[in-house]
């Protein structure tokens, strides 16, 4: 029987030698992040990530979009989705709760971690790559992130400011910093962006954040900041380098066909864009949810041009007042606002009016691009800040409209060039997420809200600290007004 | 009579005091083997070698008992087991064997099967009858028994059985009845009245104390058990029931142990919950070890019921912690049937079955709907200060969720449709199940097969399973055996659309099936609602026939099996090495069609997906295990090494745009959509090991040590230990305790264990790069973001537990109780801690927070009667207590979203049950103004008909520092109790069990009660508030199409109780007389009627809020939570089955 034994024995030598290193098992369909960086193709595409945190983040339901459905150009009829964050958004009533508010809070700081992230990765990398090739990858991921702060600075006043990678044992020490002292650090990143990054692109990197890009971020920060001067410097410098202009489509002639272009579905980065978040149409590719977003929370009616059923989320649904802040004619009305829909299975029209800004014939795979700041934005800024109405007369004059100082132009409704300017801006860049913060930094918010009805005060012009993000880290103040 | 013989002792104490005093005392053991069907063929063709000199007998026979399958059955008082004796022996048999041990003693040995009897030969002769005196045979199913205890019931006055099971007594005129005993049998009470022959047939006791009991990497008597393990016989009438996953015949068993049936859909496993639950975000399903093939996940419907031998739970960590790092939840343990060497046997089961379900949900009627329908719309129009009297038109009112449609003021013109009915029907279900086994003394073979066809209670739904289960062992010589089992299972499952239930509770009454043009009713197909289509009224895909066309298909492939060889190496020194493997294949498909049922207009985008998912898992196991008997000290000792892989992977397609909607494959889409795959491995690598010792089987000391090593885990924490400790005293068993004759069994055992819990997903240790796609300009680039946080420190949640526990036997173990306190602290949880959102990740997987369980199990089994009529109780009961008591940095409370339509919430804080409901707490309705006023806290929209909610903080205001606690899911206690009675043939069994505490909460009831967007209120919502004069029952609040207040906001209102008791099982079974089924040529033939879930009360609303105690195993945060998609209720359902044996 011995040999039993003798077999047991190599038996259990054989199984019990050196396993270890069956234990060690990595991801088989994922590269880690322990093996990545190494070259600078991956340092690239690690960059290349911010435009898609930039896409995220100027989609339906962020930030920039919360403060048109704040604003008085939007209202809810009826929408998805069983609780009523979105009602207390449009309405007033934001509880500290508010899902939405929190994920919007979530959202930005992670699309803040992928910037920090990839900057750590170029400043500490062992890989042989050009300065200015690092300077200008650093620029890029810089101005997203400036953007992306400017957006939650103006949601929330005073927020954490992190401008480095850190641990989430780290985080908790990040409390919350004034505005002045976050605007002043974007200040310096957005110069620094605006020396580094080219004026354009060629190619395939046509659709990168440029110098007029940062320049254009600025300007909105001065006029934030009430620095007219500042602002204005910003606006002749994106004007003079004369890369921008009206005529979106560049045929030479600039007419409502520029207007249309700009919201076709398939147009790019064109002539009158200064930053655009950038989307693909398709499956699997850079999809936008704008279109789905604000088409009404209804079964059976075909889009525009469209032979699908189509059902949309029902926000940013335009309200009567924003209708009739049209003047009679106005070409825009028919892009900005579609009346309603007729229901397939009866022909009956019900009236439930949402805008076309967004139509893509791609429904299910939206890829329209969304403009950021486009030229209309910095002409209007510009007449603001020199007080000459021809940059606003440009704009309309572009759609055929009159001009401001005309007998044709409704003075009566707005005598002033700062309220011809407030009307211009609401309708040529009603959905684009201006309107509100148009009014507060021209401190005009309360006294035309509150003339429409709207429950709104001091308080209410920011947005509370997320519960949660109170409850995960108290030493974050919330603002007051909400408890 | 000898005293303080070892051997002896070891039996002996069991006994009472009423033994004493009889003429003779008998004590026997039954060992190991359950049931034995066949004789002599073990013995004539079993050698044994023996060599002893000078030993005690008692050795000898204890060599035997070894060496081999034979087991003695003795009266210590007459065989004097520590003569000593020399033997030497090589390859003989028994018999020869016997006869020298014996020769020149008064010792006869009889041999049956693997029973050997010794007595002295006097007892083989019965003197005659004379007066006063009660004679007879008493036999079991295999034949009489001899020392059977036959006392005159009530007195001191014995007898007992001779080898032919033959005896007489002496009686007194005043003598009742007779009381039968004998160990591992029921006992029985036969009155005498005027008989003079009493022929009695024992039963093997179901709850005897000889009974072995499967543990991790073996097996062990009952009575040896330290730790806390229930055990499970599926005996006939279990195995036949009509389940389909082996989960439903477990429920309410055991103590502890809650099987919750988390849906009525054909084909799905149920959950079991072991001791509450140790974890917050690592899975809590138990591990499912099949005849030690460890599954690598959870699932009860990887073997068919009939196939099951036994199922033993190990509930405690000593127990459980031979398992690791996969102990932490428990162990549930399946051993299937094997053969048993006789007379081949053939098997036939067969079940049909009528399924209903349980109970349908109490909606609104048309007229009902159609008055809620139009307050609704009017108290919106009030509450933006419309004038109440304003014409019902759009142009008045400016939009249609503040009007009506005028047919709804003439609710007798609508129709009245029951959507339940339309969806749901008595659906029937067949199973068979054919089972061939038998034996010889080498080898054993049984083989199975196994058919369910079963239609399911919800139209469109189906399920078929087919089983095929090989199970074999052989002897090759005396050194090597080598054995194994093969279980296939393929099943299929046509899945109606997920949606179809909850379509059906909610769908107004007020549509019929069909409307105009043969469409489906609804909106825009009933005159009178074109215009809310959508608005008030559920658009047509609410139907619940709209996806009636949908084709989702499910078919799974599952072999499990293993081969293992065991060889004898040395005098008690076995090694045995064996390979499990585990192979799984699942493939889904999804046809979502574009017919609707609604015309051409209506048709959408056809889209099919069919995923495959596949995982391989195998172990390779090799045990040494030495087992030692010293002078009454027994030892048994096992070495182990396993290592266990797991690969899976997925794949998955889609295709788009199909031109019809008759074939369903991926070919005939036209475009192709997606093609995506994932994959991933584990491996594990474990020692352990484990020493059992008693001394005089009175005083048991076990303790176990596994070291795992596994690839899930950080770089700087491969390794975990877990070690275990229990020990046992029988106390029965001392001298001292003679002097208690009620107390026929008491131990206390007490143990203590590390368990380990790593059910969670590979590689989380790991920062990955994800690959996403980015647009710039026209380009489509591929880029790269790290999306979870590195942690290489990334360990084992370890839990300790601390069990104590007693058994105790009373008045000869007609009762029994097994009672037992634990309680657990598990650390270290693997937690995905929340973190602040400005690191970039809003929660990081850490080993934080710790959790506390104490809790308490009582079983309790009575043999009320033990006459004719046999009624026997089993009672068990279960506490658990559950606390959170550490959780991440400065033990910030986590609450979290569930992300279902109500947005209700659940929070984990400490000091507080793990994932209580967490919101404002609903308080009544106001019901004027006046209340309004006198309540500091109300909010600004309030108005008369509103919800009121509590100033929890007394602040005198209503705001997010309100919420509270408001309901766990967790009940108060749960219970089983089993009665079962057999007279003559017939016998008849009822199982009721029941859930004590706890709060559901149903997606579905808050749904329908909110929106207003035409779901079908709850009928209860009739009670509503509707006007101060009529004011309801003051709970519901009123209904208003313009919400503003907290009622969307998550409330104890959306909350119910999830109490219920239940009348689980009845069965009622007839056998018929071995007279009458011999001449029809079976062995042994039963027929019977089953009752599942027939009665349940329960004061919820929801089909069945058993559905909602646990309905998704891998997340413990939903447990409490159900309704909405995936709604299938559960069934009654009643079975007419038999069982044929030839």
């Amino acid at each position: 029987m011995n040999k039993y034994i003798y077999i047991t024995i190599i038996i259990a030598l054989s199984v019990l030698m050196g396993c270890n290193d069956k234990l060690e098992l990595y991801p088989l369909t994922k590269t880690t992040e322990g093996t990545f960086y190494q070259n600078e193709v991956q340092i690239q595409q690690a960059l290349d990530d911010i435009y898609r945190q930039l896409g995220n983040y100027y989609n339906a339901n962020q930030i920039p979009d919360l403060f048109e459905q704040y604003s008085d150009n939007t209202l809810i009829i009826l929408r998805t989705g069983a609780d009523n964050y979105r009602e207390q958004i449009t309405d007033f009533f934001i509880q500290t709760d508010n899902g939405i508010i929190n994920s919007a809070w979530e959202n930005g700081y992670g699309s803040i971690y992928i910037c920090n992230n990839v900057l750590y990765q170029i400043e500490n990398t062992t890989v042989k790559i050009e300065e200015s090739k690092l300077n200008l990858m650093k620029a890029q991921a810089m101005l997203v992130r400036s953007l992306i702060y400017f957006n939650m600075v103006r949601a929330w006043g005073a927020i954490p400011y992190i401008d480095k990678k850190i641990t989430p044992m780290e985080s908790y020490d990040y409390l919350r910093v004034e505005p002045d002292i976050i605007y002043q650090k974007l200040i310096a990143d957005l110069t620094f962006c605006k020396q580094v990054l080219p004026g354009s692109y060629t190619g395939t990197d046509v659709g990168r954040v440029t110098k007029y890009g940062a320049a254009a971020i600025l300007t909105k920060i001065y006029l934030t900041l009430g620095d007219n001067n500042n602002a204005k410097a910003e606006l002749e410098f994106i004007i003079s380098s004369n890369l921008f202009s009206l005529d979106s489509n560049n045929d030479g002639e600039v007419n409502i066909n520029d207007y249309l272009y700009i919201f076709a579905p398939l147009t790019k980065n064109c002539k009158s864009s200064i930053l655009e978040a950038q989307y693909k149409a398709g499956e699997n590719a850079m999809n936008t949810r704008h279109q789905q977003a604000y088409t009404p929370f209804y079964w059976d009616f075909h889009l525009p041009d469209q032979t699908i059923t189509f059902r949309g989320d029902g926000s940013n649904t335009p309200t009567t007042d924003l209708e009739n802040e049209f003047e009679p004619n106005d070409p825009r009305l028919n892009t900005s606002i579609v009346p309603g829909y007729t229901i397939i299975g009866t022909a009956n029209f019900v009236e439930y009016p949402y805008t076309n800004k967004f139509y893509d014939p791609n429904w299910q795979y939206e890829g329209q691009n969304f403009e950021i700041i486009r030229y209309a934005d910095i002409l209007l800024m510009y007449s603001e800040v020199t007080n000459d109405p021809q940059y606003l007369n440009m704009v309309r004059a572009r759609v055929g409209m009159s001009a401001y100082g005309t007998v044709e132009y409704p003075s009566a409704k707005y005598p002033t060039l700062a309220l011809a300017i407030e009307h211009e801006r609401r309708i040529e860049l009603c959905f684009e997420y201006h309107r509100f913060f148009d009014l507060v930094r021209t401190g005009r918010s309360i006294e035309v809200m509150r003339a429409k009805g709207y429950d709104i005060n001091e308080n209410k012009l920011l947005f509370p600290i997320p519960l949660h993000a109170k409850d995960v880290n108290p030493g974050l103040s919330q603002n007051p007004g909400y408890n | 009579m000898k005293k303080n013989k070892p051997f002896g002792e070891l039996f002996y104490r069991s006994l009472k005091k009423t033994l004493l005093t009889m003429r003779i005392a008998i004590i026997l053991m039954i060992l190991g083997i359950l049931q034995v069907n066949a004789k002599e063929v073990y013995s004539q063709n079993t050698r044994l070698s023996l060599n002893f000199s000078d030993a005690e007998l008692v050795k000898v026979l204890d060599k035997i008992e070894n060496e081999s399958e034979f087991f003695f059955l003795y009266n210590e008082k007459l065989l004097d087991t520590e003569r000593k004796v020399n033997i030497t022996e090589k390859d003989q048999l028994i018999s020869s064997i016997l006869d020298n041990l014996f020769v020149g003693t008064d010792v006869k040995y009889t041999i049956i099967d693997r029973k050997i009897i010794l007595a002295p030969d006097y007892l083989s002769e019965v003197v005659s009858q004379q007066q006063n005196q009660v004679s007879g045979t008493v036999t079991d199913k295999n034949g009489p028994i001899p020392g059977v205890n036959v006392v005159v019931t009530g007195t001191t006055t014995g007898a007992m059985t001779d080898l032919n099971g033959k005896y007489t007594i002496t009686i007194s005129p005043d003598a009742k009845s007779l009381t039968f005993t004998f160990i591992g049998m029921q006992p029985q009470v036969i009155s005498i009245g005027t008989l003079t022959k009493i022929d009695v047939t024992m039963a093997e006791s179901a709850i005897g104390l000889s009974e072995v009991v499967v543990i991790g990497y073996g097996s062990i008597a009952k009575k040896d058990i330290t730790g806390s393990v229930g055990s499970i016989k599926f005996d006939q009438g279990l195995s036949s029931l009509p389940v389909v996953d082996f989960g439903q015949a477990m429920s309410g068993k055991i103590a502890g142990v809650q099987v919750i049936n988390g849906s009525g859909r054909p084909g799905t496993s149920s959950s079991v919950q072991i001791r509450g639950m140790n974890s917050i975000s690592a899975g809590s399903a138990p591990l499912i070890v099949i005849d030690g093939i460890q599954l690598p996940g959870y699932d009860l419907n990887s073997i068919n019921s009939s196939d099951i031998e036994s199922i033993e739970i190990l509930k405690d960590a000593a127990s459980s912690s031979i398992y690791g790092s996969r102990g932490a939840n428990g162990v549930i343990l399946v051993t299937t049937k094997s053969g048993k060497s006789g007379k081949p046997i053939l098997q036939l089961n067969y079940t049909y079955s009528v399924q209903e379900v349980i109970r349908k949900m109490d909606v609104m009627n048309a007229p009902e709907y159609a008055q809620a329908s139009i307050d609704a719309a009017q108290n919106g129009w009030i509450k933006t200060g419309g004038d109440p009297n304003a014409p019902n038109t759009i142009a008045a009112r400016g939009n249609y969720i503040y009007t009506w449609p005028t047919a709804l003021e003439h609710p007798e013109t609508l129709a009245n449709t029951d959507w339940q009915d339309l969806v749901l029907r008595i659906a029937p279900m067949h199973k068979i199940d054919l089972r061939a086994s038998g034996g010889d003394d080498k080898t054993n073979y049984s083989i199975s097969a196994g058919y369910v066809n079963q239609e399911g209670i919800v139209i469109t739904s189906d399920y078929q399973k087919y089983t095929l289960n090989l199970n074999a062992d052989t002897k090759i010589n005396n050194f090597i055996s080598v054995g194994g089992m093969i279980n296939f299972l393929y099943d299929h499952e046509n899945q109606p659309f997920n949606r179809i239930v909850e379509w059906a509770v909610q769908y107004p009454s007020i549509y019929p099936v069909y409307g105009n043009n043969g469409y489906l009713g609804g909106p825009n197909t009933v005159d009178g609602f074109e215009n809310y289509y959508a608005v008030l009224f559920r658009p047509v895909n609410g139907h619940p026939l709209y996806k009636i066309n949908d084709d989702i298909q499910h078919q799974r492939f599952t072999t499990i099996g293993n081969l293992f060889a065991k060889f004898k190496l040395y005098d008690g020194l076995n090694f045995r090495t064996s390979f499990n493997g585990f192979l799984n294949r699942l493939d889904d498909t999804n046809y979502a069609a574009g017919d609707h049922g609604m015309g051409d207009t209506y048709k959408t985008t056809v889209s099919f997906v069919s995923n495959m998912n596949r995982t391989l898992n195998y172990t390779w196991d090799n045990l040494l295990t030495y087992d030692k008997i010293i002078k009454g000290h027994t030892f048994n000792m096992m070495i182990g090494y396993e290592y266990n892989h797991r690969d899976f992977y997925m794949l998955s397609a889609q295709r788009r745009d199909y031109n019809n909607d008759d074939i369903h494959y991926l070919e005939a889409g036209k475009t192709i959509y997606a093609a995506d795959d994932d994959a991933s491995q584990t491996n594990l690598i474990s020692y352990l090991s484990r020493l059992n010792y008693s001394y005089l089987g009175k005083y048991i000391l076990s303790a176990s040590f596994r070291r795992d090593g596994s690839s899930r885990f950080g770089p700087n924490n491969k390794w975990g230990n877990f070690p275990s400790f229990s020990a046992a005293w029988r106390v029965s068993d001392e001298s001292f305790m003679k002097t208690l004759p009620a107390i026929s069994n008491l131990k206390v055992r007490a143990s203590y264990g590390f368990t380990g819990n790593d059910n969670f997903a590979d590689y989380i240790w790991v920062s990955q790069m994800t690959l996403a796609k980015v647009a710039i300009g026209n380009t489509l680039a591929n880029s790269y973001y790290p999306s979870s946080i590195e942690n290489p420190n990334l360990e084992w949640e370890r839990t300790k537990q601390l069990n104590l526990g007693l058994d105790l036997g009373l008045f000869d173990n007609r009762i029994i109780l097994d009672g037992n306190i634990y309680r657990s602290i598990s650390d270290g949880l693997l937690l995905a801690v929340p973190v602040p959102a400005s690191s970039g990740f809003t929660s990081a997987f850490t080993n934080t927070g710790e959790v506390k369980n104490n809790g308490i199990e009582l079983g309790l089994t009575t043999r009320n009667l033990i006459t004719k009529l046999k009624w026997q109780t089993q009672l068990n009961f279960a506490v658990n207590r559950n606390e959170v008591t550490k959780l991440g940095k400065d033990n910030a409370p986590m609450i979290y979203s569930l992300g279902t339509a109500g947005g209700m919430q659940k929070i984990n804080k400490v000091g507080e049950a793990m994932f209580g409901f967490y919101g404002y707490q609903y308080d009544g309705v106001y019901m004027n103004q006046a209340e309004i006023d006198a309540d500091p806290a109300h909010y600004a929209s309030a108005t008369p008909g509103d919800g009121r909610y509590k100033d929890v903080n007394g602040d005198g205001v209503l705001n997010s520092s309100d919420r509270t606690i408001i309901g766990n899911y967790q009940p108060d206690f749960t219970f089983g109790l089993t009665n079962s009675f057999t007279y003559g043939n017939f016998d008849f069994s009822f199982m009721i069990q029941g859930v004590v505490g706890g709060t559901i909460y149903d997606d579905d009831a808050h749904r329908s009660m909110l929106y207003h967007e035409g779901r079908n209120y709850l009928a209860e919502i009739n009670n509503r508030w509707r006007s101060e004069e009529d004011p309801g029952d003051g709970y519901h609040y009123k209904l208003s199409t313009k919400i503003d207040g907290y009622e969307k906001t998550v409330s104890s209102y959306w909350l119910e109780d999830g109490t219920y008791y239940r009348l689980k099982d009845v069965t009622i079974g007839y056998s018929l007389p071995k007279i009458i089924s011999s001449k029809i040529g079976v062995s042994n033939a039963r027929v019977f009627f089953n009752g599942a879930n027939l009665l349940t009360i329960s004061n919820s609303r929801v089909f069945d809020p058993e559905n909602f105690q646990n309905n998704s195993a891998s997340n413990s945060l939903y447990f409490g939570v159900g309704g909405g998609q995936n709604t299938y209720p559960s069934a009654k359902i009643y079975s007419f089955g038999i069982n044929v044996e030839f």
